[in-house]
């Protein structure tokens, strides 16, 4: 479960350009909740993520995972409970590192980088055997340089590697905005079963209003750095895309 | 241009390979062109000559060498990081903080190391040359199978990963500021080793030996991966190979210059333009060479 108890996050405070990303935000978040965030621009949704993720701190409030304030822990430090897909695939992957290395990276990211060689047979039959489900052939590629694949191939395997150890959140910044339908509606249907398989907390961030109704068991709509709408379960259920762009008015 | 003069070139580019080892690691791995080696190389050779003088083991001394590279290369890491200067600027800070050090320590602008032992009379047996060609080429092999371990190893993945994409690095639990700092320290040491090995090589330690190597470095790498192509994508000991044996070419472009009649006042001038050379070929093929 998560809490973000009074959060106020300004940028450019006390200048011209001062924008109050989110202010005075109360939010909880069940640990098999699957929301879908959306809002016109600027209203504060990547800011949310950031804030969860600790790119950013908050300037005031308290945010806590299990109970815990994780205020004083940095990004890669927090990355232990948090796996992120950003709107850029090319993002997410080192492209002059072989598949095979990006996801032992992946593999580290709670433990320490030691200096021994983890890479073994082992290792590589169990990367395979992850790749195959996303069904891109892939598998046989291990070697590859990840900057030789396409944006849709780098997203989805972003998507198995970030979500492979036990990470409890997962954050999704308009993850399909630069793919093609075909390759967005096998990201989201791969994000969608990773969820479910390994109950998870998720956040989409979209501007696809389809992308509400179709996925998560909740749908918060931001205005002005404030949860200005906030349906679950049932009522999300009776949501349609005509009352859902009501809201943007 | 004769053998011994060849055979010189050759020596002294193996001895390079350090040198172009730690640019390879600053320049290709964190994408920092590294002007701190220009210091730690000089240092590498003052701190050799100071120890060995001093009547310890050369292997002692070369050790003490690269610790005392690490540390200047951990300088310029954590101006870098910690103090948010451009990491060009921090290694220009360190390296002319460096120079004073380095005389500091030596004491007089040039120290010579005459009839005393040194890393390559370690090997009983030989000529002077076959003893030199087994240190340097047996040096090579253990700093190219120990770098090759390194950057294969978790660490090594985490450590390339850094330069490639930091923001990726830092979601996978990576301190790249750290990292960075722990880098350089792994490039200086290196090259302080060929600060150390020249410095035992030609006999003596000059406050001055360090001006514009990293230039020498820089060219070393560039004409190894030219030479070599794309084929060291793949592969890490190709690429490491592949810098070695830039080393080596690079000495011998300028061996034959020499030989060629070339006043050697213009040697960096040449150095400069070999390298101008090499860029400007390499920049036509793609958009980006530094």
């Amino acid at each position: 479960m998560i809490q973000l108890q009074h959060i106020s996050k300004t940028f450019h405070s006390g200048e011209a350009m001062e924008v109050k990303a989110i202010q005075d935000l109360q939010l909880q978040i069940e640990s098999e909740d699957f929301i879908v965030v959306v809002g016109a621009n600027g209203s504060g949704k990547s800011t949310l993520l950031n804030l969860l993720a600790g790119t950013c701190a908050p300037d005031a409030g308290n945010i806590l995972f299990d109970g815990f304030s994780v205020n004083h822990l940095q990004e890669h430090q927090r990355s232990k409970y948090i796996a992120r897909l950003f709107q850029n695939p090319l993002m997410g992957t080192a492209p002059d590192l072989s598949i095979l290395e990006n996801f032992r990276l992946a593999a580290l990211r709670t433990s320490s980088k030691k200096l021994h060689i983890g890479i073994n047979a082992t290792f590589r039959q169990g990367v395979a055997k992850s790749i195959q489900r996303v069904g891109m052939g892939l598998e046989n590629k291990l070697d590859t340089p990840m900057g030789q694949l396409s944006g849709g191939q780098r997203q989805a395997l972003t998507l198995l590697m970030s979500t492979m150890d036990n990470c409890k959140i997962l954050l999704m910044d308009e993850p399909t905005s630069a793919l093609d339908p075909r390759s967005s509606e096998l990201i989201m249907n791969l994000a969608k079963n990773i969820i479910q398989e390994k109950k998870i907390c998720a956040l989409l961030v979209t501007h696809r209003l389809k992308d509400c109704i179709q996925f998560g068991n909740r749908i918060l709509f931001m205005k002005e750095g404030k949860v200005e709408q906030d349906i679950s379960d049932v009522s999300k259920k009776e949501i349609s895309l005509e009352k859902l762009y009501a809201w943007f008015e | 241009m004769n053998a011994a003069f060849l055979l010189t070139a050759i020596l002294q580019g193996l001895a390079f390979a350090g040198l172009g080892y730690g640019i390879y690691i600053s320049l290709r791995i964190f994408n920092i062109p590294d002007i701190t080696t220009d210091g730690s190389y000089a240092l590498g050779g003052v701190v050799t000559a100071i120890c060995i003088t001093s009547g310890m083991h050369p292997l002692y001394a070369m050790s003490i060498a690269a610790v005392a590279g690490a540390l200047a290369g951990m300088c310029s890491g954590l101006i870098h990081t910690l103090l948010k200067v451009n990491a060009l600027l921090a290694g220009i800070l360190v390296m002319t903080a460096l120079y004073s050090v380095n005389l500091i320590l030596l004491g007089r602008p040039n120290l010579p190391l005459i009839d005393i032992p040194s890393f390559f009379t370690l090997i009983p047996f030989g000529s002077a040359l076959s003893k030199s060609i087994f240190a340097l080429l047996a040096f090579l092999i253990f700093i190219t199978i120990l770098l090759r371990y390194l950057l294969k190893s978790d660490f090594g993945i985490a450590m390339r990963a850094t330069g490639n994409n930091e923001a990726m690095v830092r979601a996978m639990g990576v301190n790249v500021s750290s990292m960075k700092v722990i880098g350089l320290s792994i490039a200086n040491a290196l090259t302080a080793l060929s600060g150390s090995l020249i410095t035992q090589y030609q006999g003596f330690a000059d406050i001055n030996m360090g001006i514009g190597i990293v230039i020498s470095g820089l060219g070393a790498v560039m004409i190894g991966e030219a030479v070599f192509g794309k084929i060291i994508k793949r592969n890490i000991y190709l690429h490491l190979i592949a810098v070695a044996t830039g080393c080596i070419l690079f000495r011998l472009a300028i061996a034959g210059a020499l030989s060629a009649g070339v006043d050697p006042n213009y040697l960096r001038l040449i150095t400069s333009l070999i390298v101008l050379v090499i860029i400007a070929l390499a920049s036509t093929k793609k958009k980006q060479v530094i």
